[in-house]
């Protein structure tokens, strides 16, 4: 198994801005398509999905809001108040529920909800974690290769046909 | 066919695959990639010549005279790099790049450095020999959304879907009545269009800032849309993290240079003048 992390995709810009795709662009997809080619620049008659299972997981931004929204409630921060417990713990699905409502567009987040993602967007190294495991154990070598490829600054400069 | 760019200086390898994606890497993915001094994509503009007349042009385009030694200029700024330092594409604009009488030759020499050409349009400048040129040399085209040009775009996109070719949408967003528009635009092009792309009015030329009325864009598009783009002058609005996007710092992949000038800024928007190419 290895993780990767892919910092950021983009299709074709075709203006002048720096244009930001949604994440659900910038995971699965494209990476998978980067994989089919290596393997068919390799002479390899295989597909990412014939050789691995990828997989996103645990978006590290997303974590780390998560942990600041508990501790802020724990905390007794004001506006969080509606987030315990009766007995004065955090009620984590009540902050889950928060998040995945804010996340999908229901509601706006509360004005301390804007604050913690500015802060943690703000001092995040960004990406999206990829999870590779290999279909059977015949391919170990094989992704090895493929993910010393992608991180490699030796010798595979500029163009590949 | 992929195209590889390492910068390790700047903790960065990108791949450009045949289908127009590029996928970024940070060499040590706990830190940021930082500018390049090797732009990933440039912004280029060919003619600052448009019939258009939007009131709200930030580049206050207008009919003018083309310049007329856009290939060799192209040419001289371009072919010197190497496939490392060669941008994956470049977004042609303007002005109004079509009506430009070398726009295609500016193509054709684009797509023979191995750089996929894309550009903008306003729509009016659309013909049949356009349209093939486009298929045979362009990744991709936006087309921009204007209201008071609104049958010059419509018939645009309808030409280039006809074709199959890569179409985006650009949208500009200010106040509710921008917003109200570009909801009408995604759900009568939704599934059609490869991306939205939202762009902020931007105080320069003719345009005077506006206002983005961010709530009401938030409470108009429901959830997090993946064929929703924004610009990169959303950027601190979306720090919020309303929308699930892939953030990283504006201008640090893209330069733009102006072929007229020969003058290379930080992007189209950015009035900073970094060189002057000679």
């Amino acid at each position: 198994m290895a993780k990767i992390t892919v910092h950021s995709t983009t299709s074709l810009i075709t203006n002048s801005s720096t244009t930001i795709y949604t994440k659900s662009d910038c995971s699965i997809e494209p990476f998978k398509a980067l994989i089919n080619e290596m393997l068919s620049l390799m002479g390899i008659d295989k597909t990412c999905d014939d050789i691995f299972d990828v997989k996103i997981v645990g978006d590290e931004g997303e974590s780390k809001v998560w942990d600041m929204v508990f501790d802020n409630v724990y905390n007794e921060s004001e506006g969080t108040e509606d987030l315990l417990l009766p007995d004065g713990e955090p009620d984590e699905e009540k902050i889950t529920q928060l998040l995945d409502d804010v996340n999908s567009g229901k509601i706006d987040a509360p004005y301390w909800l804007e604050e913690i993602k500015s802060c943690v967007s703000s001092n995040s190294a960004g990406g999206t974690s990829l999870e590779i495991t290999t279909k059977d154990p015949k391919y170990e070598n094989l992704a090895q290769l493929a993910i010393e490829f992608l991180y490699s600054t030796e010798a595979v400069e500029g163009e590949h046909t | 066919m992929i195209k590889i760019r390492i910068f390790p200086e700047s903790n960065y390898k990108a791949f450009h695959l045949s289908d127009g994606t590029t996928l970024r890497f940070a060499l040590n993915p706990n830190k940021d990639i930082t500018e390049l001094e090797y732009p990933e994509f440039y912004d280029v503009k060919i003619t600052s010549h448009c019939k258009g007349a939007c009131e709200y042009c930030y580049q206050s385009s207008a009919p003018k005279t083309h310049d007329r030694n856009i290939v060799e200029k192209f040419y001289n700024f371009f072919s010197p790099l190497s496939d490392n330092k060669k941008p994956f594409q470049i977004a042609f604009g303007g002005g109004e790049p079509t009506s430009h009488p070398d726009f295609i030759k500016v193509l054709e020499a684009c797509q023979s450095l191995g750089i996929t050409p894309n550009y903008t349009t306003n729509g009016m400048h659309i013909s049949e020999p356009l349209l093939e040129d486009t298929k045979r040399l362009c990744g991709g085209v936006a087309v921009s959304t204007h209201p008071h040009l609104e049958s010059f775009w419509k018939s645009a996109v309808d030409a280039f879907l006809a074709k199959n070719i890569f179409t985006n949408l650009h949208c500009i967003i200010s106040d509710k009545a921008s917003i109200d528009s570009f909801s009408q635009i995604y759900k009568d092009y939704h599934n059609r269009i490869k991306y939205f792309v939202l762009l902020p009015l931007s105080a320069q030329g003719r345009c005077k800032e506006a206002q983005i009325d961010w709530d009401y864009l938030k409470q108009s598009i429901t959830g997090s849309p993946p064929d929703i783009a924004f610009g990169a002058n959303f950027y601190p609005y979306l720090k919020d993290g309303r929308f699930n996007v892939s953030m990283y710092e504006p201008e640090i992949l893209s330069k733009y240079l102006d072929l007229e000038t020969m003058k290379v800024y930080p992007s189209s928007f950015s009035t900073k003048e970094l060189y002057q190419y000679v």
